[in-house]
């Protein structure tokens, strides 16, 4: 097992006019599933944009397998791929010419295995790029950047328009990856139900900031929706781990993360008729970001 | 119909209202000028931008919608320029009453005055004012080729080809590349349409300087372009509807069924870098080509008259320096940036490769400045002349490419053009002085790469999806 982290943020800034990232702190082990998730314009796409020099940070330090992702910029970007929106590969004309440009950068590109990823995404050398559709152009994405079997492999929104078939062979090379060969993944997406599945760290990103984050499975037992009554509301406004969601009258519905918000917490502030339910990711994500 | 005309009218006014203050401006100074580009060029934008596809689904008719572009497109330009230049030439003639236009005419008429006794030996030498009596008023020396114009025939010979000029690119834009060519003949097509289209675009602003402002200036392929212009707009008019309908379609299906995937198929032939160079080639012969095609058509044809003697407009040579900066930049921005910058390569050695293909058309264009039009400093080798004119060239558009890469908005289109003006001014200055201006064209150079250096490190503006120059940038091409 690498013990190096695939990924490691420190205290991570970015800031433009209009909107701030961080400050931000992450760490992806080797050999895991890491899910970002965040409304839109959280900062995902900054932050990822931020690892492989699309701009650079305005404070902090990006570390991609141990390598600063600005000093040792191509031994960075030797460990990890990328795909995104805005990947353009329209100049090469054809996915055939698309794929030759790119193996010549990659020395462990994989003939074989990148022939058996056009099999199941079902796109062949002699289309022309620019005659693809949305999704097919995330697929050609995706095979340049599994092909080579990278370290790293970080994905922004990599499912957006792309069919159930092969969503399903993708996150099944996904899981291949991780636990075949030690690899790791960080995906950011608004799939939240496929990162529930497959994810197994999740982060929540909002307006900038990391809100919650920690182990998939622990992360939805942890936090619970409640429902209780209380006559001094005033006393729920500013609990940690106390996520108010809604108010009517006496009655108070809200998340609360047992770890840091025990449920005899809310009693002993005066709260009766407690009620819980487990939530979902999908639940946490929505009453989290509100 | 009229509602499309005033939100195009209002999203461009900026626009218009450039274009007619020049209108106004050069009238006013005796030599009217249509900036005829604009509107043509505005809707170009737009229906790279997919305006066409988006306005398709309002409650217009197809036929009105199609009327509306055509106004906008041909008619519009001129229609607002007129008023300007009507207004330029009748101040002109109030502040210049027995004037004609700038350099000709009544007004350049002159006194011929007590003149110092070297300047009147080099005059009489020259043989121009030779046993002329002091005080007494001479016409103007008769250019060969060149007679007194009639300012009202330049304003009137301006907007009839703009008009024409206008439909002419309007025409042709139903031909242009909005898909992929899936076959020989549609392929075949594209190349015609686009380089045409190119060739107009950037000629254009040459053709409307030099055109002739007198009658007696204008040759047979003068008279033709005028005679041409009614046609091309009556033929614009009748094909706006399937200009329309062109843009709207999509690549229907795959042309050729899937050939199952085998390992190492595309393995062969060049990869990485070399690719990359190979691949850029054929595009940049193209590019070059038409920069070829817009001197011939300006410099030996537009501007040159037909009485003998009469020799090309040396101005050419500029012309092919200033194309070349700003195709040159125009290539490589159609590029995708967020491909290019996730692979392994360092930032300086990114920049490189980015810089590849504009110096590529530079080089062409200092070559073709140098070498074969043989323009420079005649008592250095032919080679000193391209070293220099290669070192300007190419530093000039290494930094006119960092510079528009910093903007991501449609301000470059405009911003771009200026800066390429510069080499295209210093021309004159290479060719009396080449070494000093090519080693401040190397300067240029350093100063670009770090800027583009620096850039690529830290501006987000470079990754941002790029308007216009990228060749599909806001329409969709292919949906399935």
């Amino acid at each position: 097992m690498n013990t190096i982290p695939a990924l490691e943020v420190s205290a991570l800034e970015k800031h433009y006019p209009s909107f701030g990232l961080g400050p931000l702190d992450l760490t992806v082990q080797a050999g895991s599933i890491y899910g970002l998730i965040g409304p839109n314009g959280a900062g995902k796409t900054t932050l990822i944009d931020q690892i492989f020099g699309m701009g650079s940070p305005d404070a902090g330090t990006i570390k991609v397998c141990g390598f600063d992702h600005a000093r040792d910029e191509v031994e960075a970007k030797q460990c990890a791929a990328y795909v995104g929106p805005g990947l353009n590969f329209d100049a090469w004309g054809k996915i055939g010419r698309a794929i030759r440009f790119n193996r010549g950068f990659r020395p462990t590109w994989d003939d074989a295995y990148c022939a058996r990823l056009m099999q199941d995404f079902g796109i062949s050398v002699d289309e022309r790029i620019g005659t693809l559709s949305f999704g097919e152009r995330t697929k050609l994405s995706l095979l340049l950047a599994l092909a080579w079997r990278p370290q790293l492999l970080v994905l922004d929104e990599p499912t957006t328009g792309i069919d159930a078939h092969s969503k399903k062979a993708f996150f099944a090379e996904m899981l291949n990856i991780v636990h075949d060969e030690s690899r790791t993944v960080f995906i950011s997406s608004h799939q939240i139900y496929d990162l529930e599945r497959f994810a197994d760290r999740v982060a929540v990103l909002h307006k900038g900031r990391l809100v919650v984050e920690g182990l998939t499975g622990e992360l939805v037992e942890r936090h619970l929706q409640a429902e209780w009554v209380a006559e001094n509301i005033e006393a729920f406004a500013h609990v940690p781990g106390l996520t108010l969601q809604e108010r009517d009258g006496p009655l108070c519905r809200g998340v609360i993360d047992t770890l840091t918000c025990p449920l005899n917490s809310l009693v002993q502030r005066g709260a009766r008729d407690v009620r819980t339910q487990p939530l979902t990711l999908e639940d946490l994500f929505l009453a989290l970001t509100q | 119909m009229k509602s499309l005309i005033y939100d195009f009218l209002h999203r461009w006014r900026w626009l218009f209202v450039i274009s007619v203050l020049i209108s106004l401006v050069s009238s006013i100074g005796g030599k009217p000028l249509i900036f005829a580009p604009a509107a043509i060029f505005a809707l170009a934008i737009d229906a790279q931008r997919g305006v066409f596809r988006a306005v398709r689904p309002l409650p217009i008719s197809q036929l009105d919608q199609a009327k509306a572009w055509w106004v906008v497109g041909v008619p519009l330009q001129t229609l607002l320029s007129v008023p300007a230049l009507v207004l330029g030439v009748f101040l002109f003639q109030q502040i210049h009453p027995n004037a004609g236009p700038a350099g000709y005419g009544p007004a350049a008429k002159r006194v011929v005055e007590a003149t110092p006794p070297m300047e009147k030996s080099a005059e009489a030498m020259s043989g121009t004012s030779a046993s002329v009596p002091e005080g007494s008023i001479i016409p103007p020396p008769k250019a060969a080729g060149k007679k007194p114009p009639v300012l009202w025939f330049a304003a009137g010979v301006q907007a009839w080809v703009a008009l024409g000029y206008a439909g002419f690119c309007f025409f042709l834009m139903q031909w242009e590349r909005t898909r992929p060519a899936e076959n020989l003949a549609e392929i075949v097509q594209h190349v015609i349409a686009t380089s045409l289209s190119s060739i107009s675009m950037l000629g254009v602003v040459f053709l409307f300087i030099y055109f002739p402002r007198s009658p007696d200036a204008m040759v047979t392929w003068h008279w033709a372009i005028l005679v041409a212009a009614p046609v091309f707009v009556a033929l614009s008019y009748f094909s706006a509807a399937e200009l329309l309908r062109r843009r709207m379609l999509m690549t229907a299906v795959k042309t050729r069924p899937q050939a199952a995937a085998k390992p190492g198929v595309h393995s062969r032939g060049l990869t990485g870098i070399p690719l990359f160079v190979v691949t850029f080639i054929g595009r940049i012969a193209m590019v070059v080509s038409v920069t070829i095609c817009v001197w011939i058509v300006t410099s030996q044809w537009i501007s040159k008259g037909d009485a003998p003697g009469t020799k090309p407009d040396l101005g050419g040579e500029m012309r092919v320096w200033m194309l070349c900066t700003i195709l040159g930049v125009f290539m490589v921005e159609s590029i995708g940036m967020r491909a290019l910058r996730i692979l392994p390569l360092s930032t300086p050695k990114f920049a490189l490769l980015l810089l590849l293909i504009p110096w590529t058309v530079a080089f062409s264009g200092a070559i073709f400045s140098a070498v074969i039009l043989r323009a420079g400093d005649p008592a250095l080798s032919v080679w000193w002349n391209l070293t220099a004119h290669s070192l300007v060239l190419c530093g000039w558009v290494t930094l006119a490419y960092a510079i528009t890469m910093h903007m991501s908005k449609l301000a470059r289109l405009f911003v771009l053009p200026m800066i390429s003006t510069i080499p295209y001014s210093m021309f004159h200055f290479v060719v009396k002085y080449p070494m000093p201006i090519a080693a401040v064209g190397f300067l240029a150079g350093l100063g670009g790469f770090a800027l583009l250096v620096r850039g690529l490190r830290k501006s987000s503006a470079f990754y941002r999806q790029r308007g216009f120059f990228g060749t599909t940038a806001g329409q969709p091409t292919a949906v399935r």
